[in-house]
């Protein structure tokens, strides 16, 4: 039995996961359920952080996971956002990688970056 | 002099939303910031649980902040960046504000007051933490400023006083960037965050959480090379004997927000001291007519979703045009509250669908909060868990009632 | 020094106290010399020595299992200034130092100041409470009296010039006995012979229209017109520039590590940053200059450093405090179990409130570390003078050291063995006050030594180049200056209205310390009520960006880097 707080939602459930039936207890709603199983299979979550840029007046623009990504290939990913520099004005929303690690997810810019 | 019919003070998410909802109004509105950027303190949040709410997305601070601003590049309200309220004064026929900008100082008028100005962390001076003052010791959010907007870290080794929200969320970002967060410590027997924070931000990275600890004394002469901290006892009060030397070069201090209410003193609003903030009514009016509080400067709040929506309550109350005085009714609350904002209910404003909002004194299971006027229960509602950290909403409807002399809520324990 | 029945008592005095204690003589000072277990036991050794009134006490006395921490020098060893040849040089830039070099700078000669810090007034001169003292209380037969009348009539003008604040606020003693009354005018006596300004005597209903906060234990008052308070590190910085606008030269981060002394002259001054030659050397190092006069084979006094802890209070915390400043009356008994006026509770120049200091004997002579125990001791010792100002009010708090000799009084001489070093040493209260008498006397000694009158410096200007903070001017010269400058018009720290403007000024004056700690005790950006939170990183990145300098290599004080790397710096390490 694995005993995991759901943090879907502020209710923050304490939940009871069967290792083996995948049973869930302790859940208030579905969310909790899904949550749960989850959370035993392969942890999810987003990943926010930054990347560098060339402008001096805007030196990092941040941005994040436009989704859950296995917390696995945590790592791998901020591998990768080391290496980036960005180089040229881009709005909120740009994807500067694309499907990473073959996630299905894409990192995306959370700041507009004009590149004044 | 140029007049306006409002001025905001203060462009982050509360004095936006405010800006936003008052250009409905058709009136003069200024908007006034003295930053060169709009957006407030959501500029250095890069981390999400933003807008879960309001737009039903997980937004980062400055996505947020984005989506904001650019619903008030459709209005028509004039917003002046780089502009700083230097002097205010209460004048006959409103208020008088020397603004200081780039191009000179300017006055101006302004008949209501919108005070949207945040709020700013406690020091370290302030936790009694002694010893030498060298570099290395950091307000989370100051250390998150030169992290998130500079790209630069102001330590390599750290340990972090205090579990409130931002404190964890620097623990995982610095993590994230290759520092070591040797613990986070917290002066009380709870934690100060969030659940989804203690989990997110410390579970996943093995950080250790020590409670009933804090910070005493900090060592090194021009950078910091190691702390010491105690335990505390009921009173949190250091207990001699229990001093352990911690090595690391940075300390982040995550100990508390303090409403920024300098220009509400100027103007002798009366401040509440269970918030810090000015006693409000429930469109957000302080005690002194024409003068509306929002945002983390009425009361510090957890996520920007319930920042905005006080702005929004401000506007909308400063854009109806007073009909003479208030009639005010101070809201009261039990022992296992913390506060309740409003803290008065005007019975001249709106009253089907108040916005109340509250914090417990203490973490709390099965408990019945009851609205109850002149003995009349109002309205009751059921919480498995409350706890001081995640501040409460309600709706609450006074409008079938007669004006009652006396409004409480009560948290209670479900019999 | 004494002789006769007196000498004997002290002698034999201290033969039963400190039996494993030699105590010798040598031309006229008193050497001790041995091992005690206990720092306390030196201490009143000292000062049983001293009370024989020879020409100065030189305690060698060791303390068991004590290995004196080594002076704080700054990381640089290099050879940038050596070979330099100079008139005078002056150890040290407190307020001594810098007082004498702006009093030189008058006088056409080749003068350098050495400053083991990166900065001026790090010491003593920036942790204290500001007051110009009356000095009602020195006895007419010290220096400190004697520097104190001499300086007293210079100081405002000297702090116009200098374009720095003088606020004359006066000091209100208070009296917890009717029975002291009658000895007002004892103390007005006392005033009229040091010629201070009388006293009035303000009974409880003035004292409480006056400061309404003052205690219940106030059962009357004395007040004195004259007293005032200056802000102590803006007035050594502006010494300092001064002092270099008229061409005298300033050396930071340079340490004195010896001297050669031949044939009765220091010949040459070993520094962390070369060899320095001089012609004559001034003493004004402070904690250290018992050190410094060793090195000069010339040390006929010991520093025996005395720590003082202060605190400092919102400036809301005014309206429950007092508008002058205020201590209560301490008896001369207990003023001489530390040696201290006890302090009170200080208006300062800049508008907070400071409570303070402490008074108590330490080994150490620059360890500033606070700690909590004594800022509750300074609330309890305060708060019959005011009740309403409590710990919450605390923004904060530092710690200064005084360099107290034995004699307690200053050391402002002529090498006895030594023919070209002058001390002005052993500088505790009155110190801030007495600094103009005692430069303009350092200089006469200067003089007297040459032989000839010093040559006139034609183009010293009287005035300091400087201005004063932005939020402080008229809205017209304020918006002449932004429109001059639109910098001037953006604020970068909130609490104080200080503006981009002047944060960019402050990296561009006649001593550039491009530190966090220097600019602020500059222009005051980080003083306020959120203490550098908000304006700490603007003031970095300013800096940053002014100086092009790699964000590594900025510090907060010292060589304290504020960046220890950038964010992509390093891999995060799964767990």
């Amino acid at each position: 039995m694995k005993q995991i707080v759901c943090i879907v939602c502020p209710n923050s459930c304490h939940l009871q996961i069967d290792e083996k039936t995948y049973q869930v207890t302790g859940q208030l709603c579905s969310h909790g359920i899904a949550y749960a199983k989850q959370e035993l299979i392969d942890p999810k979550r987003t990943l926010t952080s930054s990347v560098k840029t060339i402008y001096k007046s805007h030196p990092i623009v941040s941005v994040r996971t436009d989704g859950e990504i296995s917390k696995s290939i945590i790592p791998q990913v901020l591998t990768a956002l080391r290496q980036i520099v960005i180089d040229k004005p881009l709005p909120r929303g740009s994807v500067i990688i694309d499907n990473v690690s073959d996630s299905g997810i894409n990192i995306i810019t959370t700041t507009t970056l004009d590149g004044e | 002099m140029k007049r306006y019919d409002i001025v905001i003070i203060g462009g982050g998410p509360a004095g936006i939303a405010a800006a936003i909802k008052a250009s409905a109004s058709k009136k003069a509105i200024l908007l006034i910031e003295r930053e060169a950027r709009l957006g407030g303190i959501l500029k250095q949040c890069i981390h999400d649980g933003f807008g879960l709410s309001r737009y039903k997305e997980k937004l980062s601070g400055p996505e947020y902040a984005e989506r904001e601003i650019e619903k008030l590049a459709s209005s028509n309200i004039e917003i002046k960046l780089l502009t700083f309220v230097s002097k205010i004064i209460k004048t006959d026929n409103g208020y008088q504000l020397s603004l200081i900008t780039r191009q000179g100082i300017e006055q101006i008028v302004a008949l209501k007051l919108i005070l949207a100005t945040g709020c700013r962390e406690r020091t370290g001076k302030q936790v009694a933490i002694h010893g030498t003052n060298p570099s290395g010791m950091l307000t989370a959010g100051s250390a998150q400023y030169y992290m998130n907007i500079l790209g630069q870290m102001p330590m390599k080794r750290t340990v972090i006083l205090g579990s409130g929200d931002i404190g964890l969320i620097m623990a995982r970002r610095i993590t994230l960037e290759g520092g070591t967060v040797v613990g986070v410590y917290e002066i009380k027997r709870e934690p100060s965050g969030l659940t989804r924070n203690l989990i997110q931000c410390l579970d996943d990275f093995n950080i250790p959480l020590f409670l009933s600890k804090t910070v005493t004394r900090v060592f090194g002469h021009d950078r910091l090379s190691g702390v010491q901290v105690m335990k505390v006892d009921e009173k949190m009060t250091p207990i001699q004997g229990t001093e352990e030397y911690i090595e690391c070069d940075s300390l982040i201090l995550s100990v508390g927000l303090i409403p920024e209410n300098e220009i509400a003193e100027t103007l002798s609003v009366p401040l509440n001291q269970a918030t810090k903030g000015p006693f409000v009514d429930q469109g957000m009016e302080t005690l002194i007519d024409g003068i509306y509080s929002c945002g983390n400067a009425l009361h510090v709040s957890d996520v920007a979703d319930m920042v905005s929506e006080t702005g929004e309550l401000a506007a909308e109350s400063a854009s109806i045009e007073n009909h003479g005085n208030r009639n005010l009714v101070q809201i009261k609350y039990n022992k296992s509250i913390s506060y309740v904002v409003p803290s008065h209910i005007d019975f001249t404003k709106p009253l089907d669908k108040i916005i109340c909002y509250f914090r417990s004194a203490a973490c709390l299971t099965n408990q019945i909060l009851k609205v109850v006027a002149d003995g009349v229960l109002i309205k009751s509602i059921k919480y498995k868990q409350v706890r001081p950290p995640e501040m409460e909403r309600l709706f609450v409807n006074l409008s079938n009632i007669p004006i009652p002399n006396t409004i409480e809520f009560s948290l209670e324990e479900v019999a | 020094m004494i002789e006769g029945k007196r000498y004997d008592k002290i002698m034999s005095e201290f033969k039963s106290e400190f039996p494993t204690i030699d105590l010798s003589f040598y031309d006229g000072c008193v050497f001790l010399d041995g091992q005690l277990d206990d720092y306390e036991q030196i201490v009143t050794a000292g000062y049983l020595a001293a009370r024989l009134k020879s020409e100065g006490v030189v305690n060698r006395i060791k303390l068991t299992n004590y290995i004196e921490p080594k002076m704080r020098t700054a990381p640089i060893v290099d050879k940038t200034h050596d070979g330099q040849h100079c008139d005078v040089l002056i150890i040290g830039a407190g307020i001594i130092g810098c007082a004498i070099a702006r009093e030189l700078s008058k006088y056409n000669l080749n003068t350098i100041v050495v400053e083991k810090e990166n900065d001026v007034a790090l010491h003593a001169s920036s942790r204290n409470d500001g007051v110009i003292h009356i000095g009602i209380d020195l006895k007419t037969s010290t220096l400190k009296h004697h520097y104190l009348r001499k300086s007293v009539p210079l100081y405002q003008s000297m702090c116009e010039e200098l374009n720095v604040p003088y606020v004359n606020r006066g000091q209100l003693v208070l009296f917890p006995q009717r029975s002291l009354r009658p000895l007002m005018f004892l103390f007005n006596r006392m005033a009229k012979k040091r010629h201070i300004q009388a006293g009035e005597v303000w009974n409880r209903k003035r004292l409480l229209e006056e400061e309404p906060n003052v205690g219940e234990v106030a059962r009357f008052g004395m007040f004195f017109p004259e007293g005032a308070t200056i802000c102590p590190y803006e007035t050594v910085i502006a010494l300092a520039e001064h002092a270099i606008e008229n061409g005298v030269r300033f050396f930071m981060n340079t340490a004195v590590l010896d001297m050669e002394v031949n044939g009765g002259r220091i010949s040459k001054v070993m520094t962390n940053r070369g060899n320095i030659y001089p012609r004559y050397v001034v003493n004004a190092a402070g904690t250290f200059s018992d050190k410094i006069a060793a090195m000069a084979k010339d040390q006929t006094f010991t520093i025996h450093p005395r720590k003082g802890i202060e605190a400092i209070l919102d400036k809301k915390a005014k309206a429950r405090a007092a508008s002058r400043s205020v201590s209560m009356y301490r008896g001369s008994s207990e003023r001489k179990k530390d040696h201290t006026k006890g302090g009170g509770i200080i208006p300062t120049a800049d508008g907070n409130v400071l409570i303070g200091p402490t008074a108590f004997e330490t080994p150490e002579r620059e360890n500033f570390e606070t700690d909590s125990a004594s800022i509750k001791a300074l609330f309890a010792k305060h708060h019959d003078t005011l009740p309403h100002i409590a710990p919450s009010d605390v923004i904060t708090y530092f710690a200064g050291i005084r360099a107290a000799t034995y004699e307690e009084d200053f050391v402002i001489k002529t090498g006895k063995w030594t023919k070209n070093i002058i001390h002005a040493a052993g500088i505790q209260s009155p110190g801030l006050t007495a600094a103009p008498g005692i430069a303009i006397d350092i200089v006469k000694f200067i003089e007297q030594l040459e032989g000839v009158p010093l040559p006139i410096n034609k183009n010293y200007q009287r005035r300091r180049r400087a201005g004063q903070p932005l939020a402080k001017l008229d809205d017209a010269t304020r918006e002449s200056a932004i429109k001059q400058n639109p910098d001037f018009g953006h604020i970068v720290c909130r609490c104080e209205e200080i503006s981009r403007g002047e944060i960019i000024d402050a990296l561009h004056r006649p001593l550039v310390v491009a530190t966090l700690d220097g600019v602020k005790r500059r222009v005051r950006a980080g003083m306020g009520r959120c203490q550098g939170g908000f304006c700490g990183p603007l003031v970095t990145q300013i800096i940053h960006e002014e100086l092009q300098m790699p964000y590594k290599e900025i510090y907060k004080k010292g060589y304290g880097p504020i960046i220890l790397k950038a964010t992509k710096d390093d891999a995060y390490e799964a767990l």
